[in-house]
């Protein structure tokens, strides 16, 4: 999918605050985090600590308050709503807890989605894109079928077809077993650990340690800081006790 | 062009799976665009279309006029003739006023209605006849009775027979040579579609009388029309026969003095007179009718909106742009009023015979009205309109979701900060309505009190 080794996310000092009334929420303080292309990393910790608010900006998602953040080379943390949009569509593959696929389209459309948001990419291109995204995630047989016609696993498998269909630099994956059963929790897990072998690069969070243990690398947050593993857990037993 | 097929393939499958919703937008579309064709279809009859002459924005209609009291008079035959000699500014002025004979001869006595008019009419207005000739100013002579008659007059009484030319007709005990047979669709004037014949004013010389009313200055009965010279405008024709008017008020006095101005305006303003405010009144409030409707859908398309927040959210996420949503909500919003705009027209289609019905002979034209292509470009442009009113504000809205929260677990964000502006088109249909129930009582009244006037 792409060449391992150089850095594809590097992120320097990124602090993030929300403002809510007159409340100051520091939600990420002084990130720095550096993800390099054909790497999988987990970001784990406890529920508050950050991690979503650091995929939604490494997803474009949202904007950090302040620090530097470049993907595959190129600075994007001012960039305007159409480049950040064009730049989801063409460099990242979202993958959500809660599958969000649309309901009023079929498998086969929700996949091709995101590539009718591409510019000049003829029906025959983006037709061969989605078989083979579907292919990937074993869900070809099911193409005409709507969400609501299939289980949670499958319809996660769907999402995970349409994040690959755009063939992005980054696969990124928020909590991508949470609304699944162990079982096809499982089966997720294995097909985003082959979609790595296959070269992906892939980001997760997940708040569960056995599937964070997939990855290559976990990075652990707590009040939105990077710590480390031993640090995570002595700052969890304190609060504990 | 193929993402535009796509965003509308999605947007009729929204509205199949939107029953209820689908149906009363149509439906309330349905009347607002159907009220506004159906209006539009009489205004264009009436006021938009040309009158069915040889470049009709050069035809003007005169009057004459007391400058000393309101109203306005008709014009005698030596004040005809004498402002037809004396004006500089007209090619032609034509008299006119209509008369009703009976025909005998045939298998019973018709009754028939027509026009007695000068001998210039049809070169004024740039008409010829269907068949045989148009009048000569010789024609106009004492004793002399031609006739041009109608195409349905010819087609009814006569078979079509070519050879009616040259026939005398036995019209009130006096036979007339037919001249010449008119076009289909020829009217003159156009208020009076039904019209058989079209006799010179030698009817009005009779020599048997001894003040015939060709001679009568004091038998104020001729309605007139003209044709301005090239380049002269309405402005200058009216200072021309008020000139006129002033002069003869001085050399009649007898017969002029409430005869010294005129007034001069051009032919179809003269044909609409005072109902075209009354018309523009109507048209306006079929639009507010519209505005309200579109306002109302728009308020349904926002609550739309909210359940479809996550939608929207998931596409801004995976790569459309701004643009691009509001492109594929405003697709959904003009699908939605192309189907409304096509009951509306199925509705203007049965209900225009029924306003034509309601407004009778009142208004000019107004039997010409019907749904045909100009009311259907009307109605399809009224429907698009309508669909960029009421889709363009949910459709900015929605472009605007914060991805992040929405995306979230059951994210509902910024639902709060919308409600203004549900509220606002709340407000604003109900002010809106509240000045078109008080626009309708205030012409019911009006309506009644004219009903209860005394007309002397």
């Amino acid at each position: 999918m792409m060449e391992s080794g150089q850095a594809l996310i590097q992120i320097q000092d990124m602090t993030k605050v929300f403002y809510t009334d007159e409340i100051e929420t520091h939600a990420l303080s002084g990130i720095h985090l550096s993800v390099n292309k054909g790497e999988y990393v987990a970001m784990s910790g406890p529920s508050g600590c950050g991690k979503s608010t650091l995929l939604s900006i490494i997803g474009l998602l949202d904007t950090p308050t302040a620090g530097r953040y470049s993907l595959n080379g190129k600075t994007v943390e001012n960039l305007d709503f159409a480049e950040r949009s064009r730049i989801r569509n063409q460099e990242i593959g979202f993958i959500f807890q809660s599958f969000n696929l649309i309901g009023d389209l079929t498998v086969y459309e929700n996949v091709e989605l995101p590539l009718t948001y591409r510019q000049r990419m003829p029906a025959a291109d983006r037709k061969g894109r989605v078989m083979e995204a579907l292919e990937r995630v074993g869900m070809a047989h099911r193409i005409r079928h709507y969400p609501s016609q299939l289980s949670g696993g499958q319809q996660q498998r769907v999402a995970v077809a349409r994040a690959l269909g755009g063939t992005p630099s980054i696969l990124l994956a928020d909590e991508p077993t949470g609304n699944l059963d162990s079982r096809n929790g499982e089966a997720v897990m294995e097909l985003l650990q082959n979609l790595h072998r296959e070269g992906a690069t892939i980001c997760m969070v997940t708040h569960d340690p056995r599937f964070a243990k997939h990855a290559q690398r976990e990075v652990h947050l707590f009040d939105g800081k990077v710590v480390a593993e031993e640090e995570l857990k002595k700052l969890l037993a304190e609060v504990q006790a | 062009m193929n993402g535009v097929v796509q965003d509308l393939r999605y947007a009729l499958r929204q509205l199949r799976k939107t029953p209820g919703f689908t149906a009363v937008a149509v439906i309330t579309l349905a009347l607002g665009i159907g009220a506004n064709t159906a209006v539009f279809s009489v205004i264009d009859a009436v006021m938009l279309r040309p009158l069915p002459y040889y470049k009709p924005e050069r035809l003007i209609a005169a009057e004459s006029v007391n400058s000393r009291a309101p109203g306005f008079g008709a014009l005698s035959y030596p004040d005809f003739f004498d402002w037809r000699n004396r004006n500089r500014t007209l090619e032609h002025l034509v008299s006119y006023h209509d008369d009703a004979f009976t025909l005998n001869g045939l298998d019973r006595p018709v009754h028939l209605d027509g026009e007695v008019v000068s001998w210039d009419l049809l070169t004024a207005l740039g008409v010829s006849p269907e068949l045989g000739r148009s009048f000569t100013s010789d024609e106009e002579k004492v004793g002399t009775r031609v006739v041009l008659i109608s195409h349905a007059l010819w087609a009814s009484r006569f078979a079509s027979d070519n050879s009616i030319l040259g026939r005398q007709l036995k019209l009130n005990g006096n036979l007339y040579s037919v001249i010449g047979v008119m076009p289909q669709e020829f009217r003159f004037p156009v208020n009076a579609p039904r019209n058989d014949f079209w006799t010179t004013l030698a009817v009005d010389d009779d020599p048997s009388d001894p003040e015939p009313n060709t001679v009568s200055r004091g038998s104020h009965f001729l309605n007139v029309i003209g044709r301005m010279k090239p380049g002269v405008t309405v402005e200058q024709v009216d200072q021309d026969l008020k000139t006129i008017a002033a002069n003869l008020a001085k050399e009649y006095p007898a017969t002029n003095t409430r005869h010294d101005s005129a007034r001069t305006r051009t032919a179809i303003a003269a044909l609409l007179g005072d109902k075209r405010p009354a018309l523009l009144v109507v048209l306006g409030a079929a639009v507010l009718v519209l505005v309200i409707a579109c306002g109302n859908i728009a308020n349904l398309m926002l609550a739309r909106m909210r359940e479809r927040q996550r939608e929207i959210a998931m596409r801004s996420a995976l790569g459309a742009g701004r643009n691009r949503i509001i492109r594929q909500l405003l697709v959904e919003s003009l699908a939605l009023s192309a189907i409304g705009g096509l009951a509306g027209c199925g509705l203007a289609f049965l209900a225009t015979p029924a306003v034509l019905r309601l407004i009778g002979n009142s208004v000019p034209r107004a039997a010409e009205a019907g749904v045909d292509l100009r009311v259907l470009t009307f109605s399809v442009l009224l429907s698009f309109a309508a669909g960029l009113i009421f889709g363009t504000i949910p459709a900015i809205v929605s472009s605007r979701t914060s991805l992040v929260s929405t995306l979230k677990e059951g994210g509902r964000s910024e639902i709060a900060g919308r409600d203004w502006l549900r509220s606002s088109l709340i407000v604003a249909q109900v002010a809106l309505g509240l000045a078109l129930t008080a626009g309708a009582g205030l012409l019911i009244s009006s309506f009644a009190n004219l009903r209860r006037a005394n007309e002397g």
